[in-house]
This record gives C-alpha cells, structure tokens and sequence, in this order.
C-alpha cells in the first residue's frame, strides 16, 4: 500500500464496518502496517479511527411515534372507492383492487353515458321520460320534461367537466362508454329510470374491461369527491336467486 | 412475507396487506425524512404523506423492482416538496434544535462521541450530512441512496468520503481522540 491509497482503505474500512464484513479486520491490518512506517499517515489512521468509535457509539437511528401506522391507515382507508359490487360475470376474475376503481370509474363513466343519451334524446319511443320527484324540485320546472331536461343538461356539463378534470384517458374512455350506449344495437341496455346499471351487454362487458386495463396502466379513477358524488349509482348486492347471474338484465327487463 | 408477496397482497386488496408494508419500513423511511427535515413532527408528516402515496401508486408498481429503494425515493421526494413550502413560509419562531437529541452523555459513551460527532455533523453541507447518515445510521447501500436522492453513485460515493474526511478532521481539530 502507498500513501495515496491510504485515505481509499481508510473508506473501505468504514465500508466494511457498516456492512459488519469480516474483510473490515484484514483491512485494518494493511492500514496499521502502513501507518507504522509513515509518518504522513499515521495521523490519517489515528482520526478515521476515532471516526469508526464515534460511528459505532452514535448508530441509534430515530423511531417513529408509536401513531404512525395508524395514521397511514387511517389516511388510506379515506382515499379507498365505496365498498360495491360488480355483477359475477364481470367481477370474478378480476383483482378486488382493481374491481373497486373498475366499479367507481364505471360508475361515474355511466352517469356521463346516461345524461348525454337522454339530453340527446334517444330513450327507446316505447320508454317514458323518468319523473323523478327529486330531479323536478331540483330544476324548479313547471313540467316533468323541461325540468328533467334542464337537471340531466346541468349534470351533463358538470360530469363532463369532471371527467376532463380527472383525467385526460379517463375521459377518452368515458366518451367510448357513451358510443357503446348509443348503439342502437346497445339500446336495450339503457335504462329507463337512474337505477343503477346490473349486467349489461357484452359490449358493455367490453368496455369496461377496457376501462379496468387503462386504469391498471396508470389511467387516475377520478377523485373521492366524484366517487361520494356517485355512489349512490353503485349497484348493491342482490340477493341469490334474485336476477340470473351473467344475463343481459336489461334485456329481461325490457321484455 | 417477501417483498414480491407483500407487493402482490397489497395489489389484490389484502387489509393486512398496507400495515405491514408500513410496519417493516417506517423505520428506515422515518429516519431518512427525520435527516432530511430536522424536526420530528415534519418528519412523521411527511413519512405518513410517503406511505399514502406509495399505497396509492402500488397498483403501478414494477413487483420485480425493489420495494425499499422505490419508498425511499417517495420519501426523499415528500421532504423535498415539505422543505420547499417551509421555505416559503415566514418564520414561526419556532426552534429547529427543539428535536436535538439529549446532550448529555450517555453511560455507554462516556466520552460523548456519539454527541461530538453530531456536533461535527451538524457543521457538515447537508447533502454529505445526509448521504452519511443514510450510510452509517440507515445502512442504505450506495445504490439505494443513489436512488432515493436521484444521484449518481459516484456522486454518493464522493460525497459520503468528503463527509468521513471532514468529520475526522473536525473531530481531531476539537480534540477528540481515542
């Protein structure tokens, strides 16, 4: 060994302490015997051992509070979607992470597919226009269309706008659901009041495997407000026996 | 639970999945946001803001990657946002030494060094003060702090041996030897 690779040793000594590596005492050894007959660097090794000391009695790294786990979980649990359900055809072989932002996203992609097909007019001719109570106080209108039309036209724009704030591919995918609906092929699938979607089409089916692939390629869902904001079009459990499992329900309600 | 396994867990939705994820690395996470921030609440906000985010993005995650470098990266990224909005904020008043920990010497060190060499360490640039307590007090390896802090190894490399340097000077310039 020379002097000038003294101080490169004197780093892979410490090198070799943090790694507890036997090679530390070998190491060591050459420094030593090197530093015995030079007097440049004798008093290189006399601090770099110091150093080792100081290291060995200050390794005592900070702890966290006892809180923190909780806390992270606690702040997780506020960014999870709504607990829901997605029908067995579509949901059994699908991860339940990728069920829970599948269910919201699509969701939220229906009500912007629901209210572009009824602003636009094109409910089946033999379907009523829905006379929900609610949505008429809300518009204030004198009569079940114009108020009708008026909320679903506020909602439109609003849900439009939320997509686009969401994301730029969740909104891409968002227009592709409101093709598939807008088929006529795919008109039965359209409901005929703001129930919350059952199993739908095989296009449907599609789309929102397309909508789960996008979303596991780093497509953002949309936000938790969005998600409170829909959750109530989140299907609920039904009990067994209650619809066939895998069937077209809409066309089974529509006859 | 590998970390493959853990990943995979939290991946399809395992409740245990995300404590246990923040159980075995709070530690090692805490410690780098508490080298970085200097204050203790700061860096249990931020070491929470590193694991929200990272469970948030877990869905996107390479599993084959490493899991420990890639929180450590999140993390040094949340300290580096937290100390540019303190930055920007007036002065509280508030005291940066309140976390100092406690001065007087310990009866396993009764020459203190351990208090002398974070005296030495708090005199050092913060980039190497960091890189060697990631090093000595972590026990991150070259490459996993070259990847939290976005550096080139060499550049680790360098810095971690200018720190070593200046600490043993500053040491023998106080007087501390063994």
């Amino acid at each position: 060994m020379n002097c000038r690779d003294f101080s490169r040793e004197a780093d892979a000594l410490l090198d070799a302490d943090a790694d507890a590596s036997p090679s530390a005492i070998a190491i060591e050894a050459r420094l030593i015997a090197h530093a015995e007959n030079c007097p440049a660097c004798r008093p290189i090794l006399n601090r770099y051992q110091t150093l080792r000391r100081a290291i060995g009695a200050w390794k005592n790294p900070p702890a966290p509070s006892a809180r923190l786990i909780d806390r992270v979980i606690e702040a997780t649990r506020d960014l999870e979607p709504e607990p829901s359900l997605l029908p067995a055809a579509i949901g059994s072989s699908l991860p339940r992470a990728r069920l829970r932002l599948i269910a919201g996203l699509a969701a939220s992609l229906f009500l912007l597919a629901v209210t572009g097909a009824l602003v636009t007019r094109r409910m089946p001719p033999e379907s009523s226009p829905p006379t929900n109570p609610s949505a008429l106080k809300m518009a204030g209108a004198t009569t079940p269309s114009q108020g009708l039309n008026r909320a679903l036209a506020e909602a439109t724009l609003a849900t439009i706008a939320l997509a686009r704030s969401a994301s730029v591919p969740a909104a891409r995918v968002g227009r592709e659901l409101l093709v598939v609906v807008e088929t006529p092929e795919n008109a039965s699938i359209v409901p005929t009041s703001l129930d919350p979607i059952g199993a739908g089409s095989v296009e449907a089916v599609e789309v929102l495997q397309r909508v789960g692939d996008e979303v596991a390629a780093g497509v953002r869902p949309l936000s938790n407000s969005a998600r409170h904001a829909f959750g109530f079009l989140l299907d609920t459990p039904r009990p067994a026996g209650s619809r066939p499992s895998g069937s077209n329900t809409h066309g089974a309600r529509n006859g | 639970m590998d970390d493959p396994a853990l990943v995979e867990a939290l991946r399809t939705g395992d409740p245990q999945a995300p404590r246990l994820l923040v159980d075995r690395y709070q530690g090692i996470v805490f410690g780098l946001c508490y080298r970085m921030m200097g204050h203790r609440q700061d860096a249990e906000d931020a070491a929470q803001e590193a694991f929200v985010r990272a469970l948030r993005g877990i869905a996107g995650f390479d599993p084959r990657r490493p899991l420990r470098p890639w929180l450590l990266e999140i993390a040094a990224n949340r300290c580096r946002t937290a100390l540019a909005r303190r930055a920007r904020r007036p002065a509280t008043g508030s005291s940066p030494l309140e976390d100092r920990p406690d001065p007087r010497p310990a009866l396993a060190d009764p020459d203190d060094l351990a208090g002398e060499l974070e005296r030495g360490l708090a005199a050092l640039r913060s980039e190497y003060r960091l890189v060697f307590t990631l090093f000595h007090e972590q026990n991150l390896s070259y490459e996993e702090i070259a990847l939290a802090l976005s550096r080139p190894v060499g550049t680790i490399k360098t810095w971690l041996h200018r720190a070593r340097a200046q600490l043993a000077d500053d040491l023998s310039r106080r007087g501390v030897h063994c």
